[in-house]
This record gives structure tokens, C-alpha cells and sequence, in this order.
């Protein structure tokens, strides 16, 4: 699916109360892309996420954690930055939902390959999986990865 | 007669169509930065992850060459991909290969230093009971050679060492017959603050090949508040002994440490040149370790990693200035990270592994027995907190270290591959797990990446690293390279000219 080089604008946001509420598009952005993105701004922000009552929408609700300046951290980060930084990190989480999806099964056959020696697979991965380097050397081939000798 | 080429379609197929590769990213500079799944980068513009991944990229574009080349997608004209990524996979992982290198076995308590940061519960030198004892050090010994690994590092450490020489030589005596018996090839590294060196450890150093790994803080006004002793002269002594260690052992076996620690965060340059001024090649620019006294005089040597990272940073152009300048030095943390960012290998730096070094890759064992899964999670116990004691050495095995419910329990924080935050990162490959910090730091062996030190300071050192190698200056990665095989920069520009 196209993705939109940016997030949807916020619907509200009150820089008083440092409060923000965002709606997002359920059929651009996955539930997985949106606690991604709060995940890395969870430092500054509180969150709490819900589907609209049409489920086309995530309804997100942002606050800060510290909306005024305070002696220990005098310079806070505003709001509107980090509703900026949100959606950016939104349509970054949902490239890498995008990429994850696509490629799971291909990452899950490299690694099964390249752990195969460690004789944890139940089926050998298809192709030749042996490093014809190791296979010369017979002594080293008993070695295996997470051997553990009592 | 004139001649033509045809159009570059006749000469092959157009692609279509491709396949994605697993690959993560990050955005640095108005760049993007690729890695896929083996640690291979590729700078691209802006935009090129949301092109790739709308399948909008021109295939015949020279970024959709690289990105092919470089294994972050296939088509149906690329060969033997799978195989070739699994034997990289493999490359990088290659530390796991035989389980338990670093044995590290806490010799005694006693200590004549008072250092600030000092990790354990230092004993003073009267108190006997806190030596290893014989049966304790041949236990040990035995758990030891039972690790598959064909390559061990037996690591001598304290409180101080060599105020438990007789236990010294006893372990090594011992461990060199069974790693003899059983054709492990044996590396043994002695900690100490040199304090107590005389002719006859140094010739016993001598005849056993050992290596001398001391502290050094940086000059006299840094080294001697962050180690104080008796007589307040811990740097005259290390910088006199080291001396006396390299005419004996030779100029290479003996390396040196630092820590940082509040007042060294003010003077990098003058620590590094301290280094130089008695010709070492190396300093690790290392963070203070969260633990033990580290934590309880957190008022007096705490700090953020803001200073820390300003501190690496400065020091790292200082460092490249001197190799600039003509003296190779490099630094140990930034060699670490550059092994892994441009070269097919991993590296046996347990403190950024995934899985996690601790345990798998390196294993303590402590004067009275008890055996942990790194030297921070013996510092935590000294402290009163005994969660990362995974046993014994005299009422378990190897087996039973591994299978216990301690060691067990730690495992859904091993894999940085599977920690929130972590398994998309850009750096992942780079990076790794450390469970103990974050259960020293924020909690539980999980931790939480948007609040974590571990987190803020590798990225922002990665981002630092890669800063460099966008900027392309070619002096600037004649030097990396040469950390990396061992040539100065000038040697290096026959290989990377300008």
C-alpha cells in the first residue's frame, strides 16, 4: 500500500495543558506502527490509544510528562516538536511493519540456515546449508554452537 | 561504416520486478542509512526506504544497483542469495562458536587502593578469609575446562591481585596442566594495580607468558583522586611498574585502563596524552560502570551520558589528530564498533553481544565460590542483590549453571532481536543486550529503550561513527582502516589514496 510521506495533521492540540489528541487512519497506519512510534517518544510523553467507533481511526491521546520548565530539566521539549517527531516516527513504524511483513519468512530461512549446524531444526532448510570451508575440516564440525558439556 | 550500440534493454531482461531483503533503517544528516540483516550499510537520499518499499524505485537507477549488490533486495537475476547471507549471518556470529571464552576468577577482596568507583566490597590486606581457597580455585579450574571452547582467557583479578600471589601461581600451575591435558590452547591475563610488583612475580609473569592489564586514570592529578591509596602516590607506582613490566615482559604484553569518572569527564585530552606520553596504542574511552561503590558515591563521581558522550567525542578527534599527526592510537571503543560496521566479523567484546555476552560468552567466578554471570552482576551481589548468581562451583555443573532457573529466567532479555525499541533498529547488528545494566538501572533485565543510558550512548556513539564515515574525509578513514589492521595512516594511503 502507498504510503503518505507524512502523518495526518494533529486534530487538537492545546500547548497550555500540553495535551494533543491525533486521529489516524487505520487503513494507511497499523496498530504495530503507532505503539512503535509512542514507544521511543514515551520518554516525554503519556499515551493511551483507542479505535474509533467507525474503526477507520486510531484516536491518540498525547500528554507531557512535564509541561512547564522545572530547576532539574529547565528546557523541557514543547509539544508541537514532539507531535512533529510522532509523525515522522509514524510513517517510519509503518515502513518498518511493511518491511518486517514482507521479509520474515526470508530472514527466518537465513537464520535457520546459518544456525542449522547447532542441530536445533526440526527439517533441514532447503538448498545446501553446510559452509563447505567447515565441512573440510571434520574436527571443527563437531562443535556446535550452544553445545553445553556437563 | 558507422557503428552503434543498441539501447541498454537489449543487452538484458528489464527488471520488473524485487524482492525485498530483511533490512532496517535510520535517518542521520538528511540521509537514510540501510543495514541489513548481516550489518552491510548503504547511505541512500532521503525518501529511498518509502520508494523501495513502494516498489517506485527505478531498477535501472545506480542506488538500485547498490541496493541489489549490497543484498537489501534480490530479483530474479541475483544468485545464490540465501546461502550467501546465512555464511555472512554465520561470520558475525561466529563469537558464540564454542560457549564460555572469558573466565574471570576473583582471586581475593583485599585491596590496598580506596578507589571511587571500585566495584566490589574491597577487604583490607589482614583479612585472609577473602582469598580464593585451593579447593575453590581447582573447582573452578575444572568448571572452566569443561567451557567447549578450544580458545580459553583465564583472567586473573581482585580487589588486587597479587596480594594473593601464592593463589596466583597455584591456578595458573593448574590450569595450564588441564588445558595441556585437554589441547585448549590457554591465553592468561593478570589485572592488577602493579602496586605490589616485585623480581620474583615478574620473572613467574615471565616464564608463564602472562599478560599485565593494569589501571591508568590519566596524570598524576586525575589517576591519584580517582585511585587513592596510602602515601597518595597510586600513578608514580603504576607509571614506575609499568616501566619495570615492559623491560621485563616486553612493551606489548602490559596494557592499561581507564575509568572515567566525574573529574575525567573535564580532561580528555590531557588522559589521552598521558597515554602517548608513555607509549601506549590504544585507551578505551569507557563509561563508569553503574555498580557497586560506583553507585553509592553517585553524588560525588555520578554524571549523565550527555558529559560522557561530549567526552568521547572530543577525545576521539583528539585521537585521530595525533594519528594525524603521525602516532597510532587508536580507540578501543570506536574499533569495537568500526569492526563490526565495516568488516564481515563480530567481535568478543561481551559487554555488546546479542545474545548477550554474559554468561554465553564469559563467566565469573568468585573467591568463595559462587559464580556469576559477569563481573557487574558480582558487583550487584556485593551490594545485597544475588539475582544474576547463577550457582557454585562446589554443587554444580557446568550443565546445571546453564539449566538453573537464574540463568533460565534471563533469557527473554538476551536477544536484542527480540527488546522492544531494539528489533528495528537500524543498529542492532551493531549493537547488543546487556540485562544486567538494565536491571541495575532501570529495574528489570528488559528495560525500556526511550529512558535508557545503554540505549542513548551506543546510538549516539554509532550516529558519531557513521557521521565520520558519511563525511568521507580520506585521512579521516585512512586511520579507522588502520585501527582495524593495524597500519598507521600513512601506510594505509598506499591502499586508500586520497
Amino acid at each position: 500500500m502507498a504510503l503518505p510521506s507524512e502523518a495526518r495533521e494533529p486534530l487538537s492540540v492545546d500547548a497550555e495543558k500540553g495535551e494533543a489528541l491525533l486521529k489516524i487512519d487505520s487503513r494507511v497506519f497499523s496498530r504495530d506502527a503507532v505503539l512503535r512510534a509512542l514507544y521511543w517518544l514515551s520518554r516525554d510523553l503519556y499515551s493511551a490509544v483507542s479505535l474509533s467507533d467507525d474503526q477507520q481511526h486510531f484516536v491518540v491521546r498525547l500528554r507531557l510528562k512535564q509541561p512547564a520548565p522545572t530547576l532539574e530539566n529547565p528546557k523541557p521539549p514543547d509539544l508541537q516538536t514532539l507531535v512533529a517527531e510522532f509523525q515522522t516516527a509514524l510513517v517510519d513504524s509503518e515502513l518498518r511493519v511493511q518491511i518486517q511483513k514482507e521479509t520474515a519468512g526470508v530472514r527466518e530461512l537465513i537464520l535457520a540456515k546459518a544456525f542449522s549446524e547447532a542441530g536445533v531444526l526440526e527439517d533441514a532448510p532447503p538448498e545446501t546449508y553446510e559452509d563447505p570451508v567447515l565441512a573440510s575440516h571434520p574436527r571443527e564440525r563437531t562443535t556446535s554452537l550452544l553445545k553445553i558439556l556437563s | 561504416m558507422a557503428r552503434q550500440f543498441f539501447s541498454p534493454e537489449a543487452y538484458g531482461t528489464k527488471i520488473s520486478t524485487y524482492q525485498l531483503l530483511p533490512f532496517r533503517f535510520t535517518r542521520l544528516n538528511g540521509r537514510e542509512i540501510l543495514v541489513n540483516e548481516c550489518g552491510e550499510f548503504l547511505f541512500a537520499p532521503v525518501g529511498t526506504v518509502e520508494s523501495l518499499v513502494g516498489r517506485k524505485l527505478d531498477t535501472t537507477s545506480d542506488l538500485y544497483a547498490s541496493l541489489r549488490s549490497r543484498q537489501f533486495v534480490t530479483d530474479h537475476s541475483s544468485s545464490a542469495h540465501l546461502d550467501l547471507l546465512a555464511t555472512k549471518y554465520r561470520t558475525k556470529h561466529e563469537f558464540l562458536l564454542g560457549s564460555t571464552k572469558l573466565h574471570i576468577f576473583v582471586v581475593t577482596l583485599k585491596c590496598d587502593h580506596s578507589c571511587l568507583y571500585c566495584q566490589v566490597s574491597r577487604q583490607t590486606a589482614e583479612h585472609d578469609e577473602y582469598d580464593m581457597s585451593y579447593r575453590t580455585a581447582e573447582k573452578s579450574v575444572d568448571l572452566m575446562m569443561g567451557s567447549p571452547s578450544e580458545e580459553v582467557t583465564l583472567e586473573l583479578q581482585g580487589g588486587e591481585s597479587l596480594l594473593a600471589f601464592e593463589k596466583v601461581k597455584f591456578i595458573v600451575g593448574l590450569a595450564k596442566e588441564k588445558a595441556a591435558g585437554l589441547g585448549k590452547n590457554l591465553q592468561i591475563v593478570l589485572t592488577t594495580n602493579l602496586a605490589n610488583v616485585n623480581d620474583e612475580i615478574l620473572d613467574f609473569l615471565k616464564k608463564e607468558s602472562i599478560l599485565v592489564s593494569t589501571s591508568l586514570d590519566g596524570p598524576a592529578y586525575i589517576h591519584n583522586a580517582n585511585r587513592p591509596r596510602p602515601g597518595n602516590n597510586s600513578h608514580e607506582i603504576t607509571v614506575q611498574n609499568i616501566d619495570r613490566c615492559r623491560a621485563v615482559l616486553g612493551q606489548d604484553r602490559v596494557s592499561a585502563l581507564m575509568t572515567t569518572t566525574r573529574l575525567s569527564l573535564q580532561h580528555p585530552i590531557e588522559i589521552i596524552d598521558e597515554y602517548v606520553r608513555l607509549g601506549f596504542h590504544s585507551v578505551f574511552l569507557r563509561p563508569i560502570s553503574p555498580y557497586g561503590f560506583a553507585i553509592r558515591t553517585a553524588k560525588k563521581i555520578g554524571y549523565e551520558t550527555d558529559a560522557f558522550l561530549e567526552f568521547y567525542k572530543k577525545g576521539l578527534a583528539h585521537i585521530l589528530e595525533l594519528n594525524r599527526n603521525g602516532y597510532f592510537i587508536s580507540e578501543v571503543y570506536t574499533k569495537i564498533l568500526l569492526t563490526k560496521i565495516l568488516t564481515p566479523h563480530g567481535t568478543g567484546y561481551v559487554d555488546l553481544q546479542s545474545p548477550a555476552g554474559a554468561g554465553f560468552n564469559v563467566l565469573i567466578y568468585n573467591y568463595d565460590g559462587d559464580v556469576y554471570v559477569s563481573d557487574e552482576s558480582r558487583m550487584l551481589a556485593e551490594m545485597g542483590d544475588t539475582t544474576f548468581r547463577i550457582g557454585n562451583v562446589h554443587r554444580h555443573s557446568r550443565r546445571e549453571l546453564f539449566k538453573g532457573e537464574p540463568f533460565v529466567s534471563l533469557m527473554d532479555a538476551y536477544c536484542n532481536q527480540s527488546l522492544p525499541g531494539c528489533s528495528d533498529c537500524a543498529f542492532q547488528s551493531y549493537c547488543g543486550s546487556d540485562p544486567i545494566f538494565n536491571y541495575a538501572t532501570q529495574g528489570d533485565p528488559v528495560g525500556h529503550r526511550a529512558t535508557s543510558a545503554f540505549c542513548k550512548r551506543n546510538m549516539e556513539v554509532i550516529k558519531h561513527i557513521f557521521g565520520l564515515l558519511a563525511e568521507g574525509d580520506p585521512v579521516t578513514l585512512r586511520i579507522l582502516w588502520g585501527w582495524l589492521t593495524n597500519r598507521d595512516q600513512k601506510e594505509m594511503s598506499e591502499e586508500l589514496p586520497a
